[in-house]
């Protein structure tokens, strides 16, 4: 175990800060908890790459939040869309499960009721359908479309029995 | 470390990332340079600090490299971006000018970065490429930041249908995660499933159209869906089995197709299976018996339980059904007898038949398993027969033998069936005449039950029985005050009692909100919620309700819904009305 004298433990993000954290919290970062586990001797300071001091900034926020009993109380609105997927790959770089859960679930929210264009713009991607099977798809997805008939599976015909 | 920064999506840039042969530490030689800020930007980019210091490679940097065909060491020189014809014509008349640094300031990092003697191609190139790379840049000004499938998938995991739909739309790579068995299976167990209210039978000008109205109750959502396949067909009964709605029985008018019409009309055996999400139908091998509003009951059932066709042999000692029994005496005996299911089960006489029925539904189930490896039983008793009587028979359907076969009939004094649900591994009937008898799907016979108190209830007003969660509920209409006494002020109200299953005695658990004014109101359960749609005629109109009451929650019962579906519809759509429930 590292720093066994004390109850913090110092995560040094990529761009050189130095965290001191409750053991505690860095107990619910798997990531960090292998460090540790898999060091022999004791550790001063735990490197965690693709994290940055704000990422950390929030994830403290939320252990405290969370401890208090307060997690749902936590929010990521003020995030913009790119700043929220990369602070859930820190996250998830980070292996936090419950936090991870509460960014799946934000990202979900901003795509949620959006159209087609808006979460391709959110992703940064590009439509590889032909016209003619995006037509297809949307014919057999949309139900709000009148007149788009059910059709038989395979080759099943209509009979009265 | 940057790829996990990447990600899997598609784009241009990562195509040329692949191109590169980059080893780590020239690049990482590159990024320190890079560190020693310069004000000479020659993509006319605001940056922040930090992002450089991003594990020591700028992903702006590589972007360029990928785009001029940068840093190429090693690598053919010939296959780079862009038209190398042009290379040699501007070499001679840019050189000798002031280039313009593309990372760095200092020669001394060029001459590094460029140390295996591309270094003037590479500039050349550059002042060629400037301007698309400043296009480039500037229209896509911030780099997308890509999440891996892994993630990708964990978020779209949690989207409700309509959205899920949607990104099926986004591109090829999305709509394939999310059709995996694998990913439907994930959403599934994440609970993050909701439930879709499907109302069939409505009827519109006379005429049954086979629209299907859904609505999605957790955006409070309808959608109406087109079911061609059903049109002209009314008082069939529908029941959800996994991620379908079986349709079962029901008429149709012989002379005017598509009326519901009650005096010249044809009872159907034939059974319909509709997948709400892949808009399809197919037909499933017809009942024995034709039947309109068969009481339907569905049980999930594991592979290995023992198939019913090898049943149709036994016979079933008519003492057993019907009758004085013991538990009409000591309603313990019902349990005791459930509790030597299990012990009588291994001492079976039938041992020879059901080992071949093993052997058969492990083949069976091999063959299944890629469509829908889930087993299940749909029971159908009672309902009407082709001249309208009222009918006592049974029948059960396995899904994994794909056939229909007959089940012992109702007792005899049980009267007509008008409900039924399953609940554990018993399938309960109520009858018009107060009657509850429960079906033993494994030991294959009926037992009727004596539960008390009946309640009290108007005699229109058959009671519908629904279970949840392993709970068996009724809902039934009693006078409220007055118990029907002339004179006084009455009011019948519709009240959901719960039947102990241990001590069968049926208590009151809470009172819907609604007066009571269809007969024929619907109820389904749902996990731990249970519906009721209600549909009447009126002043002139026809009206609709649907509440739902969450049975941890007794005493709530809530509208989710009111009179979206009916202000088209006739008012004989009440009493055609029939309504499923999936998760989706």
């Amino acid at each position: 175990m590292a720093s066994s004298s004390s109850n913090l433990i110092s995560l040094k993000t990529s761009d050189g800060t130095v965290f001191k954290v409750e053991r505690a919290l860095a107990k619910t970062m798997k990531t960090v908890q292998a460090i540790i586990e898999e060091a022999d001797a004791n550790i001063y300071m735990i490197p965690i790459h693709n994290v940055f001091s704000h990422h950390m900034d929030m994830i403290i926020d939320y252990y405290k939040l969370s401890v208090a009993g307060k997690s749902k109380e936590f929010s990521v609105e003020k995030l913009d869309n790119d700043e929220l997927k990369d602070f859930l790959l820190a996250v998830h770089y980070l292996n936090m499960e419950d936090l991870f859960e509460v960014l799946t679930q934000a990202v979900a929210d901003r795509l949620e009721k959006k159209s087609v264009g808006y979460v391709r713009k959110y992703f940064g991607i590009e439509n590889d359908f032909t016209p003619e099977e995006y037509a297809a798809i949307r014919k057999k997805n949309d139900w709000a479309f009148k007149g788009d008939d059910i059709e038989p599976e395979e080759d099943e015909e209509k009979q009265e029995e | 470390m940057f790829s996990e920064r990447l990600g899997a999506e598609e784009s241009r840039c990562q195509e040329d990332f692949h191109g590169l042969s980059v080893s780590k530490r020239l690049v990482r030689s590159v990024s320190q340079k890079l560190r020693k800020k310069n004000n000479n930007r020659s993509l006319g980019e605001e940056e922040d600090e930090d992002d450089d210091d991003v594990n020591g490679v700028s992903l702006k940097c590589l972007t360029l490299y990928g785009r001029g065909g940068g840093c190429k060491v090693g690598a053919d020189t010939g296959d780079e971006v862009g038209d190398s014809s042009n290379r040699r014509r501007s070499s001679s008349g840019e050189e000798g000018k002031g280039y313009k640094p593309v990372c760095g300031p200092q020669d001394t990092a060029v001459v590094d970065c460029f140390s295996y003697g591309v270094r003037d191609r590479f500039w050349r190139r550059h002042q060629r490429k400037n301007s698309e790379i400043d296009e480039l840049m500037t229209t896509n000004n911030k780099m997308h930041i890509f999440l891996p499938d892994d993630i990708l998938e964990m978020c779209l995991v949690r989207l409700p249908l309509t959205s899920l739909m949607n990104a099926r739309l986004v591109c090829k790579k999305w709509r394939s995660l999310t059709t995996t068995p694998r990913f439907l299976q994930m959403r599934r167990e994440g609970l993050y499933q909701n439930p879709w209210l499907f109302l069939f039978g409505a009827v519109k000008d006379g005429f049954c159209s086979g629209e299907i109205h859904a609505l999605d109750v957790s955006q409070n959502q309808w959608h109406r869906i087109d079911a061609g396949f059903l049109r002209g067909r009314f008082l069939f009964s529908v029941a959800s089995v996994q991620d379908d709605i079986f349709i079962v029985g029901g008429c149709s008018s012989l002379t005017n197709f598509g009326k519901v019409d009650r005096s010249s009309f044809k009872t159907h055996r034939g059974v319909l299976s509709f997948s709400p999400l892949t808009k399809s139908w197919r037909k499933i091998p017809s009942m024995k018996y034709a039947r309109s509003i068969p009481i339907l009951g569905v049980f999930e059932v594991s592979l290995d339980f023992p198939s019913y066709q090898s049943r149709q042999d036994k016979r079933f000692p008519r003492s057993r059904i019907g009758g004085v029994s013991d538990v009409y005496e000591d309603p313990h005996k019902l349990s005791m007898r459930r509790h030597c299911r299990s012990t009588i089960n291994e001492t079976e006489a039938s041992t020879l038949p059901s080992r071949k029925a093993h052997k058969f539904l492990k083949q069976i189930s091999d063959l299944s398993s890629s469509k829908n490896s889930r087993r299940f039983l749909l029971v159908a008793v009672g309902g009407l027969g082709s001249w309208d009587e009222p009918l006592d028979s049974g029948e059960i359907y396995d899904s994994v033998s794909n056939k229909w076969t007959d089940i012992p009939r109702l007792p005899f004094d049980f009267g007509i069936a008008c409900s039924g649900v399953v609940c554990g591994k018993m399938f309960y009937v109520y009858s018009e005449t107060d009657k509850l008898a429960a079906y033993d799907i494994e030991r294959g016979f009926w037992i009727a039950i004596q539960a008390t108190p009946i309640p009290p209830r108007v005699h229109e007003y058959y009671p519908k029985l629904v279970s949840s969660n392993g709970r068996l509920f009724m809902l039934s209409v009693s006078w409220c005050e007055g118990d029907g006494q002339i004179g006084r002020r009455n009011k019948a109200v519709r009240k959901l009692w719960e039947l102990d299953l241990l001590y069968l005695t049926w208590t009151e658990v809470s009172v819907h909100p609604d007066a009571p004014m269809d007969w024929n109101a619907v109820f389904v359960a749902d996990k731990n919620l249970i519906f009721g749609v209600e549909m009447f005629k009126i002043f002139g109109q026809v009206l609709d309700f649907f509440t739902v009451c969450d049975v941890t929650d007794m005493s709530n019962w809530n509208h989710i819904s009111r009179n979206h579906v009916t202000h088209e519809l006739d008012g004989s759509s009440c009493v055609t009305k029939s309504v499923a429930v999936l998760h989706l």
